[in-house]
């Protein structure tokens, strides 16, 4: 299955193809994308990840067509 | 009339002659708003069509406005953002500010969208507009309060059923700094361009709405059901709360660790405004090389941890009583801070200081002393004052005071060591009140160095006369691009390559690039054709934007997310698409423009200081190297806006294809 996934400038971003796509097996979970995207233990507390505009667990079992989206900082004033 | 309610728009404006205090209603047809929307589109129109070309900026001639958006007060969210246009004391050019708060929707429920004032009066006026109509009122009494002064002292003057929405000019507006703004809301303003210098010019304090006319859209329930979509993604988004500020240098540091593009969802950024306002650059800035440091010389290496972690948003946030939210909006990036301790009960509160204040004051002028910047804050609201503009001024004061070119025997006393805060406080006084070394800085940073001598240019930072917004444009050139080239040139909010991968545009206009994973950002110091095609999509959505009193935080949350084609459609009852959208915020863009080339203007005059552009490159910190050609993007933009390459000039091609020749605008076709 394919997901689209907006990752943190900090990740492994080979695991992308150009559109932010990343293909996992069947019943993947979350945690399954932070693995492969490696995010930094020490800026974990500052990334918040969502499925779908919405929290959820590491654990929660991913489907086709699904947007991981983590949070990155913008600039403004 | 009804009809035109029905689009979101009110269909009229009302045009006040401040010398004859006479009022004319003007009704405007459909078509233009369906060229220029309404908000700063409808701006340009009005100032091309009625302002006598050459006119004096601070004369009776020049005409000031304060517009809504077209989707202000339709119910559509993150959209009740009002704009001040006028001709710019500041650039000569198209001037024009915008602002949140309550003072937007009020414009709408008075009946207009737009109030234009010309000539100016003999006396200090307020104009007050309620359901009996407008009428001026004597202001003298108002005159020399600042504008916290002056609402608290309207408010108990008059009487209405509502809430009044008040905008006022404080002393430096009065006194016409050219760096003066329009505050509302107790101290929020419309800083930019000088927009409070043409008020004061004016004579008018004031503008107060008590209006409560309907404002009615054409298909009312599309815009609950965007606006609901929209205020859920924003509900969900929310920072775990063992996220702190002090994380944040870490996160600055890890976004220029890659030089590889990533394609952004916008809208889990809204997490971040939301817990800490715009406070949240005043340290990821300093380390991703974002926020400006000692005058643009110099980089974190001069403002290291010790330093800048005294603006971490959390220690601001301690002083804050309470969060609020402009009209519509669903973020609430806003705060209210308890002063009364840190300025010995001269002010019980500020509005929380926003990146830009903390910028200008902090970093920039190597000062440390957070308690000095809520002090500063306070004073620039009353006062009326620009802080990027003032920030900006004070830290080329310093650099010449560092090179000995400035002595205490000309600055009166003070002390510009860089960091100097009780100096920095009493200068910033001295600018509001125009005495003092103050009179000669209160005019912005070309002003200053004009009367100081031409030695000093290179270190008086500005694009056209206005001072940068604190982003620097080493990190990203685009921006650098819009610095030059906008009509009101110096505005951080009008377009960034980092703001063109959050709005992710090319989901809806069907020509814009896509940002792909791992494209090189380096590219971006070069002046190709993705550059000069990025850069005028920039400046296109932006305008639409603003006609639509849109806010920027709203934009950069992704056009996937903040549907504002969709809204617009809903609004007026058009079925235009994303495409036919942007040409109308091209024909904006080009009208300002074109107002600029009537007026004089020589667009490449915008040109910003070649600091900006590395040039000489820093020597330390992230941006250490980093520069890129100024005049070759200015001319790779212009090239994409269908602008002459070399002037900047609208082309004839460009502006019969924009469909002028149809407008009965005279002048814009001649090319």
């Amino acid at each position: 299955m394919k997901i689209q996934v907006y990752p943190p400038p900090f990740a492994n971003l080979s695991v992308l193809d150009e559109d932010g796509m990343m293909v996992l097996p069947p019943g993947a979970r979350l945690a399954t994308v932070y693995r492969r995207l490696k995010i930094p233990l020490l800026l974990q507390p500052l990334v918040i990840c969502h499925v779908n505009y919405q929290r959820v667990k590491l654990s929660t079992q991913l489907k086709d067509g699904d947007v991981i989206s983590f949070i990155l900082p913008l600039a403004g004033g | 009339m009804r009809g035109n309610f029905l689009k979101g728009y009110c269909g009229k404006i009302l045009m006040v002659d401040l010398t004859n205090s006479t009022f004319d209603e003007i009704s405007i047809p459909d078509t233009i708003y369906e060229h220029f929307l309404s908000g700063v589109g409808l701006g340009a129109y009005i100032l091309y069509k009625y302002l006598p070309p050459g006119a004096d900026p601070l004369g009776p001639d020049n005409i000031l406005g304060f517009v809504s958006g077209l989707l202000t007060g339709t119910g559509s969210f993150m959209t009740g953002r009002w704009l001040a246009v006028t001709k710019s004391p500041l650039t000569g050019g198209f001037g024009d500010a915008n602002c949140g708060g309550t003072f937007s929707p009020a414009l709408k429920q008075s009946g207009y969208d737009g109030i234009f004032f010309k000539g100016q009066a003999a006396t200090p006026k307020m104009l007050l507009i309620d359901n009996a109509g407008p009428q001026l009122r004597d202001a003298a009494d108002l005159w020399g309060l600042d504008t916290v002064e002056t609402e608290a002292a309207i408010n108990q003057m008059i009487t209405a059923n509502k809430k009044l929405a008040i905008a006022a000019i404080g002393p430096a507006g009065e006194h016409q700094s050219l760096i003066a703004g329009i505050s509302n809301d107790g101290g929020r303003m419309a800083a930019r361009s000088g927009v409070g210098t043409v008020m004061g010019s004016k004579k008018l304090k004031a503008v107060v709405l008590a209006g409560s006319k309907m404002i009615r859209s054409h298909d009312s329930l599309a815009i609950k059901a965007i606006s609901q979509d929209y205020a859920k993604k924003v509900k969900a988004a929310n920072l775990p709360a063992m996220a702190t500020g002090a994380m944040l240098p870490m996160m600055g540091r890890s976004m220029v660790a890659t030089d590889k593009a990533i394609p952004i969802d916008g809208m889990l950024s809204t997490a971040i405004i939301k817990k800490w306002g715009t406070g949240f650059t005043n340290t990821m800035g300093i380390t991703m090389g974002d926020t400006p440091v000692k005058n643009w010389k110099g980089s974190v290496a001069d403002f290291p941890y010790r330093n800048y972690r005294h603006m971490n948003p959390d220690r601001i946030q301690k002083h804050e009583t309470k969060k609020y939210h402009c009209y519509s909006c669903v973020i609430g990036c806003g705060g209210v801070c308890d002063i009364s301790g840190i300025s010995k009960g001269r002010f019980p509160h500020t509005h929380k200081p926003e990146y830009e204040t903390v910028a200008a004051f902090g970093s920039l002028l190597l000062n440390q002393n957070r308690d000095s910047i809520f002090i500063i804050n306070e004073l620039l609201n009353r006062g009326g004052m620009d802080s990027i503009s003032a920030g900006n001024t004070i830290a080329f004061a310093m650099e010449c005071y560092e090179k000995g070119w400035l002595s205490q025997e000309v600055t009166g006393g003070l002390d510009l060591t860089w960091g100097n805060a009780p100096a920095i406080i009493t200068l910033v006084e001295q600018m509001i009140a125009g005495v003092g070394f103050g009179a000669i800085l209160q005019h912005g940073v070309k002003k200053a160095s004009a009367i100081l001598g031409i030695e000093s240019a290179p270190l008086a930072i500005h694009a056209g006369g206005q001072e940068p917004g604190m982003h620097d444009p080493r990190l990203d050139p685009i921006l650098g691009i819009h610095y030059c080239c906008d009509p009101t040139p110096g505005r951080h909010t009008i377009g960034a390559g980092s703001y063109y991968t959050y709005m992710r545009i090319w989901e809806d206009v069907s020509w814009a690039p896509k940002v792909k994973l791992g494209e090189d950002k380096n590219d971006e110091y070069e002046a190709t054709n993705q550059v000069g095609l990025k850069s005028m999509i920039n400046a296109c959505i932006k305008q639409i934007l603003d006609g639509s009193g849109g806010c920027f935080f709203a934009l950069v949350s992704g056009l996937n997310h903040f549907k504002l084609f969709d809204y617009l459609n809903a609004a007026t009852g058009w079925q235009k698409t994303a495409n036919e959208y942007m040409t109308i915020g091209l024909r904006m863009q080009t009208l300002r423009q074109a107002f600029n080339i009537r007026e004089g203007i020589n667009p490449r005059d915008f040109k910003m200081n070649q600091r900006l552009g590395g040039h000489p490159p820093l020597t330390a910190g992230p941006l250490k190297g980093k520069h890129f050609n100024i005049d070759e993007m200015m001319s790779i933009h212009y090239q994409f806006m269908g602008w002459d390459k070399k002037t900047g000039i609208p082309t004839k091609t460009a502006l019969s294809d924009l469909g002028f020749c149809d407008l009965e605008m005279e002048g814009v076709t001649h090319g």
